[in-house]
């Protein structure tokens, strides 16, 4: 790949793209939330985070994945918090690399006898572990930190990334190293996919492959929005790209951060974004438990939940995807909601301050 | 391909940071690379891969709080709001106690379509008989129903169906009549044994759904219900204000906390990104930069009713609509009425009304303010002609008990006259326990039961009612003053408060904030000509007070503000536990020297202080008995206008703004040099024995007998000394006469 085309993948500006950083009404610029928001990750670290590093679910029985590793990686260099950063990465090289091709173990136990029971990794935990890399390295002024990220970087392509059965000349970016590719299909998760980490991380690793699956995947979403908010998983047969058979086909707990991340990389416009407005816009009432599960062709809601991270998702894309709206309507962080919807609250707050600063909560 | 990005692996291994280091230690510093992810996965099978991946999505299948729907109750209550300042702190339940009390709230229904019902949640205290007591509840003037009170260890709601016929869009008045009779006796000791709470966070109108409310009568629904809930009110996003902070915080706070009236209402600065607090947000003011200042009201995603002040950066606040257009004028804050003397005042005319009493113990207070420059020390009366009528055959006992500003002038027995109307019944009484400001002339009704120990029984009769055409003439007071901080808060406004660089020790900016809306209204415009100046104070800062001569030490404040044990009392020095100890001691002729000594001086200082008070610990020793929340400080005669106010390490600024609230418009509010906010919410004040009058106009024939009379009263032992210095130095005078006219010339 020559140099053009990389930087033309780094940059991929397609047509629903918008400018980030500078609010469209200019009065909100976006702020160090190291500063104004230092509260808030002290309270996020409170109760998510334990001394040794250790990122816990604990409506997963207290579980820490590689997910949960990466997210609060990422969050300790978006906050300047080197100690915090340290803490996550020393744990996770201790209990979870233990594949030996730098991709981290996808779950860790602390109950079993076995706590790694399952090798396979997942690859949106290590995207976003070795995105917190790439960003360290800038964040604490320590180019070592790209070491890291260059091996995930490297293993990504290596076991997660294979060409689509459909169209050959489109990347897929598998779940996981293993399972998910059989004879006649290949399934995915497309809230795996994070474009802006996958170009932060080409651009700072050289692995340009990883660039190409950000743009192939925003063009399958595109086309797969079509009909609807995009469903957790999807497959690809020789005949194309559908809801995954025997996997979850609604739009759900899995999926909704696929306008998370999109709006977060800048792409506010991208039909993925706009078909979950459309459902939020018509469901979501204040004071009233906000969707987390919706069948994609009805609209209708499977699931909903008080927890105010998906509020502030809600709020994030109604605001975001209504050019002109100033102040949206994202809640105050709350610490004892769990920490799935604590952690997708926390990035809807850096998405927002990114890219839409005048989205700020009234 | 393959191989240049192993060997870029193995590059890259060596580069690793020092921290993660430890990570690839397991193989002790070497990465092992398999060849295949066979060799990860140990050979597994297709069907173990599955099982695996199986328990990948149950743990992706619920990651939140899932909510039922048949779970979810999308109704709210807009909650009651009480339109006088209790002096409470936001948050509480508001009290009824005695047999019979009817309270006034203001409710805001933004939409009477959603109207479902009126929910009252009552707790009672475990004396009420509850298959009499009752309550009922009207929405402008039409009952909308009747309940029991029968909940004795938690909070019980009752809702009573109400159709939006009863409801008017915005402001409603309600009003709560509430009837309660002991289980087992009878009498006024039961009487006071009676209360019960309404609890006004979960008390008001049912709206089915909060969807479509927004709007000003959704952010006075709001401001309710951050009221009863003790939220207090958010102000979000001020930071952005820059140098104009305070300017724009204060005309918004301001305006709001005039126009809602009643208890004041806390308000706090949050950030844009902020921590959920205790308790939910119900309304919220957030400043938003942008081309125009203008004003609008949103919902929140969190449920909160959201005032949303857009700003131009970098400028004043301006061009902002104004509130009376906005947000209706709910209660006023206003002082109690001037009356004039030397001349018989119907009680009508400060606003009193014919009072029924049916409750063995009740307590009517009259409230009424005198001119500032009103000062009556001598022994002048005053009267009240009081028309007051009883029913026949009260059980014997039965009297009404008057005083003024809590001295009892007089007990009036119910008896022998019951069921005629008494006319003018004079109640002649020393005019100086009324004073300048505020006054409170009380009438406490006692009427033993009959039996006293069975339960009252019913009924619809008043025991006592006193008339309205009742008057009180006050005697003539020259122009004079007391010195006084009464005067000086009175005038207090929300410029008046002030701080420094030590302030924030004590208070922080959403203190201030609290204080200065809730000065907002109420505060009398003559004495606010004042520029009265309430300086927020620091314990640290105490010596910046000026002490006009008293004494007052950190660490009597300090034990008037917290439970520490006291130090300053004359609590007897401990004894040597051995008696002989004691005699050595006793003995111990250098001691006994000193004890001699000591006894002098005592007898001395004491002796000083009956001659002038002021030198003594008298206020440190007064302070020393107090439980404060609160201390305002006025020791310096020359700067009346100029305030001090010191607070309790834990004590809520919203109950300290709402006692002050309170003390402008309906209670008794500080007097005299230091005043001490209690935990029970009251003004106790400490007066300076030895303060002196000031005549404030020219002495005159007509006047000269009441200034001179004033004078010898506030100081009569100066006076007698004077006196009596004057006679003994006649008495010398004469008798170095007498000698000189005696003597025999040589």
């Amino acid at each position: 790949m020559n140099r053009r085309n990389f930087l033309t993948l780094l940059g991929a500006a397609p047509a629903f793209a918008a400018a980030g950083g500078a609010s469209a009404q200019g009065y909100l610029a976006t702020a160090d939330l190291s500063v104004s928001a230092a509260p808030v990750w002290e309270a996020w670290k409170e109760a998510y985070l334990r001394a040794d590093g250790r990122v816990v679910d604990g409506l997963q029985h207290n579980a820490s994945h590689s997910e949960g590793q990466g997210y609060g990686a990422l969050l300790a260099t978006e906050f300047n918090d080197l100690d915090a950063f340290a803490r996550i990465v020393e744990w996770s090289e201790m209990n979870l690399a233990v594949r030996g091709d730098g991709l981290l173990a996808w779950r860790y136990l602390p109950e079993e006898s076995n706590r790694v029971p399952d090798l396979n990794n997942a690859s949106d935990g290590d995207l976003f572990y070795a995105w917190a890399m790439v960003r360290a390295a800038t964040r604490f002024d320590d180019r070592s930190y790209l070491g890291r990220a260059q091996i995930t970087a490297a293993a990504l392509v290596d076991r997660c990334v294979v060409d689509s059965m459909a169209n050959p000349a489109e990347k897929i970016f598998l779940p996981a190293a293993q399972g998910f590719v059989h004879a006649d299909r290949q399934v995915f998760n497309p809230c795996y996919i994070m474009p802006l980490a996958l170009r932060e991380l080409a651009a700072a690793t050289g692995v340009v492959e990883l660039a190409q699956v950000a743009q192939h995947a925003e063009a399958i979403m595109q086309r797969v929005a079509v009909s609807g908010p995009v469903p957790d998983w999807l497959q690809v047969t020789a005949s194309g790209i559908g809801p995954a058979d025997g996997f979850s086909t609604a739009a759900g707990y899995e999926a909704m951060r696929i306008p998370l991340y999109l709006i977060w990389s800048g792409l506010k416009s991208h039909p993925a974004v706009t078909q979950m407005m459309r459902v939020y816009e018509q469901t979501v009432l204040p004071g009233a438990p906000v969707p987390t599960r919706i069948e994609p062709s009805t609209g209708a809601v499977l699931e909903a939940s008080n927890d105010p991270g998906y509020r502030a998702l809600a709020a994030l894309i109604n605001c975001t995807g209504n050019p002109g709206s100033v102040g949206s309507d994202m809640p105050a962080f709350d610490p004892t909601q769990p920490y799935y919807p604590a952690t997708l609250q926390m990035f809807a707050m850096i998405a927002a301050n990114q890219v839409s600063p005048e989205c700020v909560p009234i | 391909m393959l191989m240049r990005r192993v060997t870029l692996l193995a590059a890259l291994a060596l580069a690793m940071p020092v921290g993660i280091a430890p990570a690839f230690a397991q193989s002790d510093g070497i990465i092992p690379l398999p060849s295949t992810d066979d060799a990860l996965i140990g050979g597994m099978s297709e069907g173990d891969l599955d099982r695996l991946n199986e328990e990948r999505f149950d743990a992706e299948a619920h990651r939140g709080n899932f909510v039922e729907p048949v779970a979810y109750d999308p109704s709210v209550v807009s909650p009651l709001r009480p339109v006088e300042a209790r002096g409470r702190p936001a948050g509480s339940a508001i009290r009824f106690d005695g047999e019979r009390r009817t309270l006034q709230f203001a409710l805001f229904v933004p939409r009477p379509d959603q109207v479902r019902a009126m929910r009252i949640s009552t707790l009672s205290s475990i004396n009420v008989l509850p298959e009499r007591s009752h309550y009922r509840v009207f929405v402008n003037d039409t009952l909308v129903g009747e309940g029991r009170l029968e909940n004795f260890t938690e909070f019980g709601a009752v809702d009573f169906p109400m159709g939006a016929a009863v409801v008017l869009a915005g402001q409603n008045n309600v009003r709560i009549e509430l009837m309660q009779y002991h289980r087992i006796y009878c009498g006024p000791d039961a009487s006071f044994a009676l209360w019960s709470d309404i609890d006004l966070a979960n008390s008001g109108a049912v709206l089915s759904s909060s969807e479509g409310i927004s709007g000003q009568e959704g952010f006075l629904m709001g401001l309710a219900a951050a009221s009863a809930t003790g939220s207090g009110i958010e102000i979000r996003g001020a930071d952005g204000l820059g140098a104009y902070q305070d300017e724009w915080v204060s005309t918004i706070t301001q305006r709001i906390s005039a126009a809602l009236g009643g208890d004041p209402i806390p308000f706090r600065f949050t950030p844009y990104w902020s921590v959920q607090s205790t308790g939910r947000s119900a309304s919220r003011i957030t400043f938003l930069p942008s081309a125009v200042n203008r004003l609008s009201f949103r919902a929140a995603g969190d449920g909160a009713q959201v005032m949303v002040v857009e700003y131009v950066p970098d400028s004043r606040p301006g061009s902002l609509p104004e509130f009376e257009n906005i947000l209706p004028r709910v209660a006023e804050r206003a002082a109690p009425t001037l009356i004039d003397t030397q001349r018989p005042v119907a009680f009508s005319e400060f606003g009193f009304r014919t009072t029924e009493v049916y409750d063995r113990y009740a307590r009517i207070d009259a409230r009424f303010r005198l001119p500032d420059d009103y000062v009556v020390l001598t022994n002048a009366k005053a009267e009240i002609a009081l028309d007051y009528i009883y029913v026949d055959g009260l059980p014997e006992g039965a009297a009404l008990l008057v005083n003024v500003n809590g001295t009892n002038i007089r007990l009036l027995p119910l008896r022998g006259e019951g069921g005629q109307l008494i006319e003018q019944f004079p109640l002649r009484f020393e005019a100086r326990y009324l004073r300048s400001g505020i006054n409170t002339v009380s009438f406490e009704a006692m009427i033993p039961g009959s039996p006293p120990d069975m339960p009252c029984p019913f009924t619809e009769t008043p025991f006592l009612a006193i008339g309205q055409s009742s008057t009180l003439t006050m005697p003539y007071s020259p122009s004079m003053y007391l010195p006084d901080m009464q005067i000086g808060f009175a005038g207090l406004t929300p410029a008046s408060v002030h701080v420094n660089e030590m302030s924030s020790r004590s208070f922080d900016a959403n203190d201030v904030v609290t204080l200065r809306a809730a000065l907002s209204g109420g505060e009398r415009s003559d004495a606010a000509a004042l520029n009265t100046r309430l300086t927020l104070l620091s314990l640290d800062d105490l010596g910046s007070v000026p002490m006009g001569g008293y004494q007052l030490s950190r660490r009597s404040l300090e034990a008037a503000m917290t439970d520490y044990p006291s130090t300053l009392t004359g609590a007897p020095a401990e004894q040597p536990a051995h008696a002989l100890l004691r005699v050595q001691d006793r003995t111990d002729s250098t001691a006994a020297l000193a004890r001699g000594w000591d006894w002098i001086q005592n007898g001395f200082s004491t002796a000083l202080q009956w001659l002038q008070p002021r030198s003594g610990m008298l206020l440190e020793q007064w302070l020393e008995q107090q439980h404060a929340q609160a201390v305002l400080i006025q020791l310096d005669a020359t700067h009346p206008n100029n305030l001090w106010m010191v607070r309790a390490p834990d004590s809520d600024i919203s109950a300290i703004a709402s006692a002050i609230v309170a003390a402008r418009t309906n209670a008794e509010g500080p007097r005299g040099q230091v005043s001490v906010l209690d935990q029970d919410g009251q003004w106790q004040s400490w007066v300076a024995p030895d303060r002196q009058p000031v005549l404030l106009e020219a002495v005159t024939l007509g006047n000269v007998r009441h200034v001179v009379g004033n004078f010898v009263s506030a100081m009569p032992i100066r006076y007698v000394a004077g006196l009596f210095f004057l006679a003994l130095i006649s008495a010398l005078f004469a008798l170095r006469l007498v000698i000189a006219t005696r003597e025999h010339e040589k």
